[in-house]
């Protein structure tokens, strides 16, 4: 196949998805549903991978303690802590500094709502010196006495993962469920070309055109639809990307998003590169299965 | 010898016919040769092995010094751009111009973009057809249609040049006219095989004549239609 030769077969490419109208529209919606869908989860993984990132190098271990630690215990417990090896820094939020936050934050009426009771434990935040420990230092506090619960980021990010796993799973065959009917779109809307060119594949043959040099326009359309499925779906993602990393950033703000960016340029590539995959696939089956070259 | 065939069967397995039985022939570079006969005495059939449509049952058909049932689908393809076929209905593509049509064989086959712009207005000159180059196949006569076909089929100066009623729907002058063409190709020195049953064109032409019958070659000699 030479190059020259694209000048012909791509614009006869463009004029068959024309002829084929409703039915590359059919193809092309499905790819575009198919991407989409691939896109969405490709976003919500990288971000969760990110979020899991970002709270996993975090040093943080939140210590809650129970609220008969009072007086002396409680000074106590911080020397405690500050004596376990591979802590770096303790600091204490007393119960009073976490109402006054609370209150700072959202206002007196808070703790008039709360009948004035200050529902918070205190609390120590113990930084230790590498995220490897942090794992073994948060298990260690949670048996000493006093201690009410541990909270760090390994454990959210656990949580996260779990999560993830389930929504990849039903994510996964949906999209294979999809791809497939895509993939038979496409090859129905081949199989269209090939009927409606039968005529001139049949002298093509006769003057001694390459198998090959009669399927490449056929691929070609095929690739071509895949990538208008993508394309569509790309640009459906760009717009609500930004929108919804907003969204979450104001709902829910401890929650890191990946800037757009750098998920997106990557992910667009593989989108197109993939609905043309795809497209291709479709083409060729249908090749196989109605052009006899 | 540029065509040999040797013990040639050819049988329909599926509809159980015997098209063509035991065909023995040779046939010289520049020859032009006439294949007659009633409907269904094998022409088409003849036509359709020599070019590779199909493939003998039994026997060998040997075309330039090559069996063609031994070609590769490669070979194939190089031994179709090394002849010519004109068919009865013309075969233009609609919605391609005369130009379009004729440039048509030697692009798919990727010949350079300045070759095919030079010789696609000297072979539409040759078959008198060089202003009606814009115009598109519904807005030609019949004859003007073949000879198109005619143009399409040499361009890329094939050995032999092969044609299956290429009169078939034409009016006696306009077939005269069609022959005259084929005449100076054939003066050129490109075989023809044509099958007709057209009994005055081979009259007229008193070229070698083939004469078949249910699947025999019943009749080999040099003058007209000899029934």
């Amino acid at each position: 196949m030479k190059l020259e030769s694209m000048r012909y077969i791509v614009p006869d490419a463009f004029h068959s998805l024309q002829r084929n109208g409703w039915m590359s529209f059919a193809a092309i919606t499905t790819m575009a549903i198919t991407l989409l869908l691939c896109g969405v989860f490709g976003i919500l993984l990288i971000n969760v991978n990110y979020a899991a990132g970002t709270l996993e190098s975090d040093v943080e271990i939140a210590v809650f303690l129970e609220d008969t630690v009072t007086g002396e215990v409680l000074t106590q417990m911080e020397t405690t802590l500050k004596g376990l090896p591979g802590v770096l820094e303790v600091n204490a939020i007393t119960k009073d500094d976490a109402m006054s936050f609370m209150v700072e934050r959202y206002g007196e009426t808070l703790f008039t709502a709360l009948g004035g009771v200050n529902p918070f434990p205190d609390c120590y935040s113990v930084k230790a010196e590498t995220p490897e420990q942090i794992d073994g230092l948060a298990s260690k506090i949670a048996t000493l006495p006093g201690v009410l619960k541990v909270n760090y980021g390994k454990e959210t990010v656990d949580k996260l993962f779990a999560f993830t796993d389930v929504v990849r799973s039903i994510g996964l065959w949906v999209m294979v469920l999809l791809a497939v009917g895509a993939v038979v779109l496409v090859g129905m809307t081949i199989r269209l070309t090939v009927y409606a060119r039968r005529k001139e594949v049949q002298l093509m043959k006769y003057v001694g055109a390459t198998d090959w040099f009669i399927r490449w326009p056929f691929i070609i359309e095929g690739a071509l639809l895949g990538m208008f499925g993508a394309i569509i779906a790309v640009v459906v993602l760009i717009f609500s990307y930004g929108k919804v990393s907003d969204y979450i950033d104001s709902a829910i703000g401890f929650f890191p998003m990946a800037a757009m960016s750098g998920v997106l340029p990557m992910l667009a590539l593989y989108l197109i590169l993939g609905g043309a995959l795809l497209g291709i696939v479709g083409s060729v089956f249908s090749l196989i299965r109605f052009l006899k070259v | 010898m540029i065509i040999q065939m040797v013990n040639v069967d050819r049988i329909y397995k599926k509809q159980n016919v015997t098209a063509l039985k035991g065909i023995n022939l040779a046939i010289d570079k520049g020859e032009f040769v006439f294949l007659t006969g009633a409907s269904g005495a094998g022409k088409s059939t003849m036509i359709r092995l020599l070019f590779r449509e199909e493939l003998a049952t039994s026997g060998q058909v040997i075309v330039a010094g090559r069996s063609l049932s031994r070609l590769s689908a490669k070979e194939t393809v190089i031994f179709r751009r090394n002849v010519g076929m004109v068919f009865q209905d013309s075969r233009l593509l609609e919605d391609k111009t005369v130009e379009e049509n004729v440039a048509f064989a030697m692009r798919v086959i990727e010949r350079p973009k300045k070759e095919i712009d030079k010789k696609v207005p000297e072979i539409l000159e040759r078959v008198g057809l060089r202003d009606r180059m814009k115009h598109f196949p519904h807005q030609l006569s019949g004859g003007e249609k073949q000879r198109v076909a005619v143009a399409r089929a040499i361009i890329n100066d094939p050995i032999i040049l092969f044609a299956d009623e290429p009169t078939g729907n034409l009016d006696p002058d306009t077939s005269e006219e069609l022959m005259e063409l084929l005449r100076e190709i054939n003066d050129s020195g490109t075989t023809i095989i044509m099958a007709t049953h057209d009994r005055n064109l081979v009259d007229t032409m008193q070229k070698r004549v083939l004469v078949l019958e249910k699947g025999r070659l019943i009749s080999d000699r040099i003058g007209g239609w000899s029934l």
